[in-house]
Parts: structure tokens; sequence; C-alpha cells
């Protein structure tokens, strides 16, 4: 279900009438929320609920065996660990990659004779939120065969940590030793705590609806045209738009997400921190998707040697990194091609010794305005239906502006409406950016009330078509 | 940290100051050119009995409701004698209170199938198939477009959808259409992209007949216009015959006809009603006016509508199937 639909006002109701009543009753509040998870997973998708539960199984079967093998037993425990990760990685594999496999061979092999598989179009339905809790799945199985948790003995516990219905479809990817302790006592309802989770809420809803959508209806009306017209502004302002779109639609889901965990009393960790303030692109990533930037640190970077290995080897591991990051977004080209864009930046700052900032205040600027053309650029990538219309639509945007060339299209006046939009992105950083260099204090309660009512009339009066979240589709 | 009283009050007054302040001021910010903002207000309207909303920004409900059988729809086109085929022309120009009144006079129930965003035959003919519905009649009304086989964008999505997912949808704009409704009443929506709300046609449909219902209706007048035919209608005999011999089987009549609209084509009625061997009827198009280009005016409409019932209740073979001499001759006041 999604957050902006009102069946899933249903759900929190019944989620925040299961809080009340079940007291600080553990078993009785985490049954009802696994209950409410699930029913609100099949609510749109029954078919794909077994897989939920398979993984769940999966996972608490492979936890309690690694608990029972004594860490003597070395090949044992890496040969669990290995069953976890080939079912959860085939489960993914195969309603991910698998059409996009087959295509891309046909594409390679068609031509020279070689076998292709007979259905090249098969599509292949991708279960909604299968990246999100396969990688939390994953991440509980090996923290529990590194020893960092202990294996969770109740499966109820273990099914509510994987599909706790805020972050079910969408993530943040939450990992087992941030959640699963929560569970273990339900703290008491504050009032503080509860507003601030209506807050978030408000704010995820005003980002979604009204930035969002409304950006994101400028963009699908005329991305089109801006890959395939000469070109001037357009292409570069539906860039930026596109960037303010991703950014408050994800962002905006997360802070659904947090607000509706904190006011039954979980908290969910942050997955943005105001990532265009980032100085460089290490810094972006530890800014953007958190939670997956994180994930891909702990699971993949550090496992193939991280930064021991010297420098090719760091180079490579970290191309690998931001190529399976991009590749997780979709199984596209487009996001292979976006994924490299990034493992390259990353690598030429590292060379070029800049990756904690560069020192002087120009070079410093230069290289802040550089990370952030990149990644708007480079979001051409993400956004397009291939890689030539990607190009195409990258290519008119740097020329646009390198030429100045005016939009000519009879589309001006929307594109010059849609920067009003992009507004509350750069507020929403300032504010960031005040808090971080100290020059203001945290939101207060009076500041975030102000705000509060300026972002419910905005939702009620400049919501656009509820689009779903951009998010889902990975 | 503690939460008295009055912080509790000094953060809902803000809010509520904020709030108020906000809506106030939004309208007025001069976001682009003064043309290109719309405030929208939902109109006061009265909601028609039996009838769901059908139409909200942009999606059409009418194919999934029939579809997946929900509601009462399907039971009361399985009771019609007479069913009416064809896109939302059909049920403006030939409207509900003109010929739902004259069919029960002759104690006959007629439903619709027609569907806006331009919904064909193929939908309809799928539909009794997929209900086994058994009318007597069943009547297209529409112009040679109705005979290309396609299916409409909302059918499309609705055979897409699964009976659940199609309920839930459905409850989903249902509910959010009564929130918009009585928000947008006291509080207008700024539309500054040109994705509107409602259209010119706030529209619902009747459960009871299937009939489309404009509560709001555009109340512009713009002249009927009569296109040149087409060179061939050939292409549009597959599926006519398909739907005749399906027709047949069911031991139904076709009939054919026409509302009139901006660019009307009627060439085909008389070379398929030739090629089929079925009755058409065609009204006179004088003095009619459309509301929007492609839909009668009221007036028109009810003047259209009576006549085409005049007309297509003396054709033989509808007082045939309907055994109208029959029931005439039992009671005069049945009499055509």
């Amino acid at each position: 279900v999604s957050f902006v639909s009102l069946s899933f006002v249903v759900v929190q109701l019944a989620a925040l009438l299961l809080r009340a009543v079940s007291g600080r009753s553990r078993v009785a509040f985490v049954v009802g929320l696994v209950a409410l998870s699930w029913l609100s997973y099949a609510w749109s998708a029954p078919q794909y609920l077994f897989l939920i539960l398979l993984t769940t199984t999966i996972d608490y079967g492979v936890a309690r065996l690694l608990a029972a093998t004594p860490p003597a037993a070395g090949g044992a425990r890496r040969g669990l660990l290995l069953v976890s990760l080939t079912l959860n990685l085939g489960i993914l594999g195969y309603f991910k990659y698998a059409t996009f496999l087959a295509r891309s061979w046909t594409a390679l092999a068609g031509g020279l004779g070689l076998w292709t598989p007979g259905v090249t179009t098969a599509d292949i339905v991708l279960p909604i939120g299968i990246s999100f809790y396969t990688f939390e799945s994953i991440s509980y199985t090996i923290d529990v065969y590194r020893g960092r948790i202990e294996a969770e003995k109740s499966f109820l516990k273990l099914a509510c940590f994987i599909a706790f219905f805020p972050h079910l479809v969408a993530g943040p990817i939450v990992r087992a030793g941030d959640f699963l302790y929560q569970l273990e006592r339900p703290r008491r309802i504050r009032l503080t705590v509860f507003a601030e989770g209506t807050y978030l809420v408000t704010r995820g809803l005003f980002l979604k609806l009204v930035v969002a959508d409304n950006l994101g209806q400028l963009v699908d009306l005329h991305w089109k045209t801006a890959a395939g017209a000469p070109p001037g502004t357009l292409a570069a302002s539906l860039l930026v738009f596109f960037a303010c779109q991703l950014f408050c639609d994800f962002a905006g889901y997360t802070d659904i997400a947090r607000g509706l965990a904190y006011q039954l009393g979980l908290r969910l960790p942050i997955n943005f921190d105001a990532p265009h303030l980032a100085v460089t692109f290490s810094e972006f990533w530890r800014r953007w998707h958190i939670t997956l930037s994180s994930w891909m640190r702990d699971y993949v970077y550090i496992p193939l040697g991280g930064n021991r290995r010297g420098s090719v080897r760091v180079a490579v591991n970290l191309l690998l990194v931001m190529l399976v990051a991009g590749l997780w977004h979709g199984a596209k080209w487009t996001f292979v091609v976006w994924g490299a864009i990034h493992g390259v930046a990353i690598v030429l700052e590292r060379t070029l010794g800049i990756a904690r900032g560069p020192r002087r205040g120009w070079t410093r600027a230069a290289w802040y305005v550089a990370v952030q053309a990149t990644w708007i650029a480079s979001l051409g990538m993400f956004r397009a239906e291939d890689v030539q219309q990607g190009y195409r639509v990258i290519r008119n945007a740097i020329a646009g502006l390198t030429t100045l060339t005016g939009t000519s299209s009879s589309s001006a006046t929307a594109i010059a409406i849609g920067w009003w939009f992009v507004l509350p992105v750069v507020a929403l950083h300032l504010r960031s950016l005040s808090i971080e260099r100290r020059w203001l204090g945290a939101v207060t309660p009076l500041e975030k009330a102000a705000y509060a009512g300026l972002m419910w009339a905005a939702i009620l009066t400049l919501y656009a078509t509820g689009r779903e979240f951009i998010y889902f589709q990975f | 940290m503690r939460c008295g009283p009055r912080k509790i009050l000094a953060v809902a007054v803000t809010f509520a100051a904020s709030f108020l302040v906000a809506t106030n001021l939004l309208p007025r910010l001069p976001l682009g050119p003064k043309s290109a903002q719309r405030l929208e207000s939902i109109p006061h309207f009265e909601v028609p009995r039996d009838a769901f909303f059908v139409e909200t920004m942009g999606d059409e409900l009418s194919q999934m409701v029939l579809w997946h059988g929900l509601g009462d729809s399907i039971d009361n086109a399985r009771r019609a004698d007479i069913l009416f085929v064809g896109d939302s022309r059909m049920p403006v120009g030939l409207p509900e209170e003109v010929i739902v009144p004259a069919a029960a006079a002759l104690g006959l129930r007629v439903f619709s199938l027609a569907c806006g965003h331009v919904e064909r035959v193929r939908f309809a003919m799928e539909l009794i198939r997929k209900f086994d519905l058994h009318p007597k009649i069943v009547v297209v009304v529409g112009g040679p477009h109705v005979f290309k086989d396609v299916w409409s964008e909302p059918a499309e999505k609705a055979r897409r959808l699964t009976r659940w997912q199609a309920l839930s949808a459905w409850m989903e704009a249902d509910t959010r259409w009564r929130l918009q409704v009585r928000l947008h009443s006291w509080l207008p929506r700024i539309d500054w992209l040109g994705s509107r709300l409602t259209g010119p046609w706030i529209l619902y449909r009747s459960a009871r007949t299937g009939w489309l219902l404009p509560v709001v209706e555009p109340s512009s007048r713009y002249p009927i216009g009569v296109a040149a035919d087409d060179p061939s209608y050939a292409s549009l005999l597959p599926l006519a015959r398909e739907l005749k011999a399906e027709l047949d089987r069911r031991g139904a009549e076709l009939v054919l006809s026409v509302v009139p609209y901006g660019d009307t084509r009627t060439g085909h009625l008389a070379f398929l009603g030739q090629e089929l061997g079925v009755a058409t009827v065609l009204p006179s198009f004088d003095g009619m006016f459309t509301a929007d280009g492609s839909h009668l005016d009221r007036s028109s409409a009810e003047t259209y509508a009576a006549d085409f019932w005049r007309r297509f209740i003396a054709l033989p073979e509808v007082r045939r199937k309907l055994r109208l001499d029959d029931r005439s001759q039992d009671d005069p006041a049945t009499a055509g």
C-alpha cells in the first residue's frame, strides 16, 4: 500500500490503535505489527507475499543454524552463509535481472548466430520492495555470521524486522542490530515523540505531493522534447527539476517512513542528510541514500578488501561497488552507466587526493560545483529510457548551458514556474547548512509548527496528481 | 523534554496562524503569468441516486467497475432488454431522463455499457461474453471509430488488474473524490501546470441504468458539423460481423445509430446496415449543438433522444423482437 493512499491511512490508524491497546505487551504488539505489515503488502501484491515469508524463513533458519554451529567449524558456517546468499540473491536475481540478462544476451548473441532464449521479451513482474527487504535479510545473516549480533530466537520478531510496513517497500535499509532490540520492550508513547513523527510525516507528504509530483509532471511532459530538441536551457532545467524530484520523492518517502515508525515508538535510521551540501563525491554518498551506501560499504566494499590492498585494487573495488549500486537500482544499462559515472568520479577524486575536500576556498567551491553538476547530469542517465536518450539529454543540457540558448518551445512558461518548486529544496538545504555551521540552532517546536502549517496549506492546495514513489520500482 | 499545556497551546496557535496565512497567501503568489494560474473549486452539486463517480484526474473508472463486475451494474445489465453500446457521446446525447422513462413506459429495461475515453464495441462485446448477457436488442451508437478493433486505455488498464486490485482502486478513487469535493468546496486547489482536478464535466454513472450522468457540464454551444465520409468502411466489417455473430448466437437483434458531434460521419451506418442486414436509426441533426465540440448540449440531447426513440421503437425488427405489437393488442397504453 502506498503511503499516499487512503488505504494506507487505514493501516496506520490500525497500527496506532494496536500500539495503544497493546500497552507494553511485546508479543501482542509484534504479532499485530507483523499481521499489519503482511496485510499491507498483500493489499497490492498478494501473490508475492510468499517471497517475503520465504526470505524470512531462510534467514531465520540459517541464522539459527549459525548460532548452533561452533566458531571453530568455519567451513560449515561459510557453507550456511553461502546457502543464504545463494537463495536470497537467486530470488532477487531471477525477479530483477532474468529478463535483463536474457535481453542483453539476445542482443549480443543473436547477431552471431549463437543460442538465444526463446522468450526474449518475457517480463517478469518485479515484486515490490524486493531489493530492500532482500538486502535487510542478507545483512542480518551476515551480521550473525560475523558475530556482531545474536541470532534472533523469535521468528515473529525477525518477520517484523523484515516486513515492518513503513520501511518494507522503499527503505531505509534497516540493520537488524538497530531494530530488533527496539521490539524487546515497546516504549511508552510520548507526546513529543509522536509530534516529531507527525512532523516528519507532514514534511514527507509535502516533499512528495507538492514538490516531487509537480516537478515530476513537468519532467514527464517535456523529457522527450529535451532529448530530441536542439540544445537549449530546457534540458538543463529538466535535469535540475529531476534532481529535485528524485530527492523529494525519496527523502519524502523516508521522512514518512521514519515519522510513522516514530508514531509507533520505533526508530528508523536517517537516509538523507542534505546531500546537495556535499563538497566531494565521497561526502555525497555519505549524505545520499545513506543506508544503501553504508550497506555497500559493509557488505561489498570491505569484503572486497576495502582500502587495504593498494591504490589500484582500491580503485577497482570502488568501481565495482558503484556498478553494483547502479545495478541495484534496476536491470538497465542506463543504471550501469550511471553507476560507472560515479565510480569513475570517486576514483578520480581519490587519485587527486581531494576525497576529504579541497582546502582552498576557491578550489573547494569549484569542486563543489563539479560534484553537484556531475550528480545532476548523471541523472539524465538515471531517468532515461535508454543510454542514447540519456546521452542526448546530458549533451543538450551541457550545450544549452555553454551557449545559453533559450528554450524556444512553448513550454517556457511551465519551465519558469517549475523553478519555484525548486525553492523548498534550497530552503531545506540552507537550514541544514545553518545547523551544520552553527549559524542557527536546531529547529525548535515552534518553528516546526510554523513550517507544518505552511506545508499543510501547500499539501491541500498545491498537490499534483498522485504519482507512485520512484523507488517503488527498485 | 516536558511538554506543558502552554507549550502545546503555543505550538497549536503557531500552526493555525501559519496555515491561515499560507492558505491566503499561496493563491496570490506570482509564480507565473496570471493566465497560467487556475484556482479550482468544485461547485456544489447533487449526487445522483445509485450512482458512483467515474472520472478523476483523467482516470475513467467505468471500465474497471464493469469489467470486474463491481457493485450492482452487471446485475442490472443482466436484466436489461436493451443494451446501449458506444462512447461517452451516447449517454450524453441520448440522456437517461429521456430514454429510461420512455422504455419503462413500455415495460422495458435498458442499460448502457457505453464508456468514456473513446471506448469501442470490442469492450462491450467482451463484457457480453464475460458475463453471458442476454439482451433482446443491442444498440451501437457512435461514429465509425467505435468499430475500430481496439481497447481504450482505461479498458486495457482494467483488464490488467485483479478483481481485488480493481475493488481497492475503485474504493480509493471514490473516497478520494468525496474528500476532494468537501475540501475544494471551501479551499480551492491551485494549479499552475495544467493538471486539472476535474474537466469541464463531472460525471457519475448510474449503477441501475449504466448511464453516465453529468452533474456539472460545460455551457458553451458549438454547431454540429458533418464531415465527408471515408472512401471505404470495409475495415470496420470484421469487428461488426463478429458482434453480429455473437448477438445472433444469443438471439439478440443489432441496431446501429449515431449521436452527432463536431465532425460527424454517418456513411458507416448505411454501409454496415446493408452488409450486416441490420436496422439503422438516423434522427435529424437540425438545430443540434454540442456543449464542448464533442457532446450534445442538454436541450439538443433531449430533442435528439426523443426523435431517436420515436424512430427506434417504430422499427419493425425492434417491435417484433420486443413483441410490442402483441403487448399493444393487450394494452393500448403501451403502444409505441
